[in-house]
């Protein structure tokens, strides 16, 4: 696993996590969530060290094309660059073409010949539209490999891919426009759908133990940044019939993959994981899980 | 289209025919061509608001952000891709990773009161802030309101050939200016005359171009995209560049204009290029954070970085000058 720690700033690099940890427990310690009350209260005679402390990771992919305009915005844009190309100056084509060039007689030799009777044109120009600039054809006789290629008509990529044809959520290469959030379903404990998370080993920082919940889960084969050592979510969870433990605290990292496969591990007891948008995590996640990380996922 | 611009008074036939008409009386401007005969044609209404016709009266109240409006200029040409970008990826990570615990505001260096104890301290102007330094900003707590973006970019050249040769010279500068920014340029007239550089005051000595919005989206793209991936031994920006207020800047050789796509495409044109400098104004509030933020675009940065205002920082050497705490990075 590579991990980019360059634009990291300082000030967030030399934090120390376990400060967060103790100042976050301290103010959680004197607040009580009004979902959790019921269950806060019979926790509240235990002892606040019987819970679990825990690091996860939120890994997501950012959007890679720009959102799909909607109707009201193409027509919104094309009215304005309409109205600016029939506004703009007309093409100085004698800055480019010198005059009396060879160049300068293609160019003219192609332009629409407007007639001179008409009132409304210009040199050239009709003055109430845009001007349409001809340019000359290539000579096809120098053309080699390399400038077909630079010449060759630009088609964009489809925004819709194979992975979205096929709605197979286990590809990082769909819905481009965008967020996609890893979520992992486990045996055991968490069976559950939810982001990867993991037990803090002793003595070791929240993001040491994030970046192994990682490397444990997904393997090697991922290009990941941390965006912060500060914790972008919280999530306390209660055990009903557990002897040792009251519950687990989670404290998720926020980071980003730019490429690379998230390939399930074999100590991970992982059974399934899925690459999926804000609303579809909805339908996956426990009703209480999703209350609690929706405000951290984002809209686009 | 459905709006049709208004032509004063004539037809355009009579207008382009009359425009060879001398004529010395006050109606003159009238009877003048709307547009600019001369190549390249400006399509420009020439009116007098005095004698102007009732039914065109309403073009003068006409607000500016009208599409009716004569002065109207259109902006929104397409969706902004870094803005969006910034809005969906950026601004959340930068958020977060700017965050600081119990961050508190960092007050700058004002201007000092009197203290009241003579009476011509009424009505005096304030002390000059403390070491004799100039005043400085407040650094507020990081909050979602005050994510750094990038606010405008500011290119300007000094023509040094012009200064001590020839002002005509100027004139390929601001040309390449419009050319590689995509707006028009502004004369730069020098401040003050300095004998041993053979400036005088009131002279022009270059061209400033700011660009906003989707022009100084367009020109960012170039440059990450296009032109600073293919300059020759470029580090990055220094680290050292900056106005500790999240405003940085660096500078372009002539050689490396020539990677603009507008300028390589006829490089025969171009014989008397200058440098650029390239000023990115930031609503960071301090130099790294502004750093992070363009460097979250795809502009590197090399060399040693010092940080300073930045509250909770440990284990850093810190030194202190003119009432600004420096932390120096003990990583590097």
């Amino acid at each position: 696993m590579v991990l980019n720690k360059s634009l990291r700033p300082l000030w967030s690099q030399s934090k120390h996590v376990t400060d967060i940890i103790v100042a976050s427990r301290r103010a959680l310690a004197t607040t009580t969530a009004s979902a959790e009350a019921t269950t806060e209260e019979s926790v509240s005679a235990k002892e606040e060290q019987k819970f679990k402390l825990m690091a996860g990771v939120i890994l997501s992919r950012p959007p890679i094309v720009t959102p799909e305009p909607t109707a009201f915005e193409k027509a919104y844009h094309h009215y304005q660059s309409e109205l600016y190309k029939r506004l703009s100056w007309t093409f100085p084509h004698w800055f480019y073409f010198p005059k009396g060039s060879l160049a300068e007689n293609e160019y003219k030799r192609v332009q629409p010949q407007l007639t001179e009777d008409d009132p409304n044109v210009l040199l050239n120009r009709k003055r109430d539209e845009k001007q349409e600039i001809v340019f000359p054809p290539r000579s096809v006789q120098r053309e080699t490999e390399e400038s077909a290629r630079i010449y060759a008509k630009i088609v964009p990529q489809p925004r819709k891919t194979e992975a979205d044809e096929k709605n197979d959520i286990t590809k990082l290469d769909r819905k481009l426009d965008r967020t996609l959030y890893l979520i992992v379903k486990k045996e055991g404990e968490f069976s559950d759908w939810q982001f990867p998370a993991a037990p803090i080993r002793k003595g070791e920082s929240l993001e040491v133990a994030s970046e192994r919940v990682l490397l444990e889960n997904g393997g090697e084969d991922m290009n990941v940044f941390f965006v912060s050592e500060t914790p972008a979510l919280y999530y306390k969870k209660f055990y009903k019939e557990d002897e040792t433990y009251n519950g687990a605290k989670i404290f998720y990292l926020k980071s980003r993959i730019f490429n690379g496969m998230f390939k399930p591990q074999r100590g991970s007891q992982i059974t399934d994981y899925a690459w999926v948008t804000k609303e579809e995590i909805e339908s996956f996640v426990s009703p209480r899980y999703w209350t609690i990380i929706a405000p951290a996922l984002s809209l686009h | 289209m459905a709006f049709v611009r208004p032509t004063i008074g004539l037809t355009a036939l009579q207008q382009t025919s009359a425009a060879a008409v001398r004529s010395l009386h006050s109606s003159a401007p009238l009877l003048r061509a709307p547009v600019s005969i001369v190549d390249p044609v400006h399509h420009r209404i020439r009116y007098k608001k005095t004698i102007l016709h009732p039914k065109y009266q309403k073009m003068l109240t006409t607000p500016k952000w009208d599409p009716r409006s004569h002065l109207f200029k259109p902006c929104d040409l397409h969706p902004r891709r870094l803005l969006k970008h910034w809005e969906n990826t950026l601004a959340p990570d930068l958020m977060l990773a700017n965050y600081v615990h119990n961050e508190v505001r960092i007050r700058g260096r004002k201007h000092q009161e009197w203290d009241g104890s003579s009476p011509y301290h009424v009505n005096r102007p304030k002390r000059a802030p403390a070491g004799n330094a100039e005043a400085t900003p407040d650094i507020l707590p990081r909050t979602f309101e005050n994510v750094p973006n990038l606010t405008a970019i500011w290119v300007n050249t000094f023509n040094h050939g012009a200064v001590v040769d020839h002002q005509e010279r100027n004139i390929p500068a601001m040309v390449m200016l419009q050319q590689i920014t995509g707006k028009k340029p502004k004369p730069a007239y020098s401040g003050a005359s300095v004998l041993q550089w053979k400036l005088r005051k009131g002279r022009q000595v270059g061209a400033v171009v700011k660009l906003t919005g989707a022009d100084m989206d367009q020109f960012m793209s170039t440059l990450v995209e296009i032109v600073l991936p293919r300059v020759k031994n470029f580090a990055g920006i220094a680290n050292s560049s900056g106005d500790k207020f999240g405003n940085i800047s660096f500078g372009l050789t002539p050689e490396s204009l020539y990677l603009f796509p507008e300028l390589e495409g006829n490089p025969d044109l171009w014989t008397d290029v200058v440098g650029v400098n390239i000023t990115f104004v930031t609503s960071a509030q301090t130099d790294p954070e502004a750093r992070l933020m363009l460097s979250s675009f795809g502009i590197p940065f090399y060399g040693r970085e010092r940080f300073h205002n930045v509250p909770s920082l440990t284990g850093a050497k810190q030194t202190r000058k003119k009432g600004i705490v420096y932390y120096e990075n003990s990583q590097e």
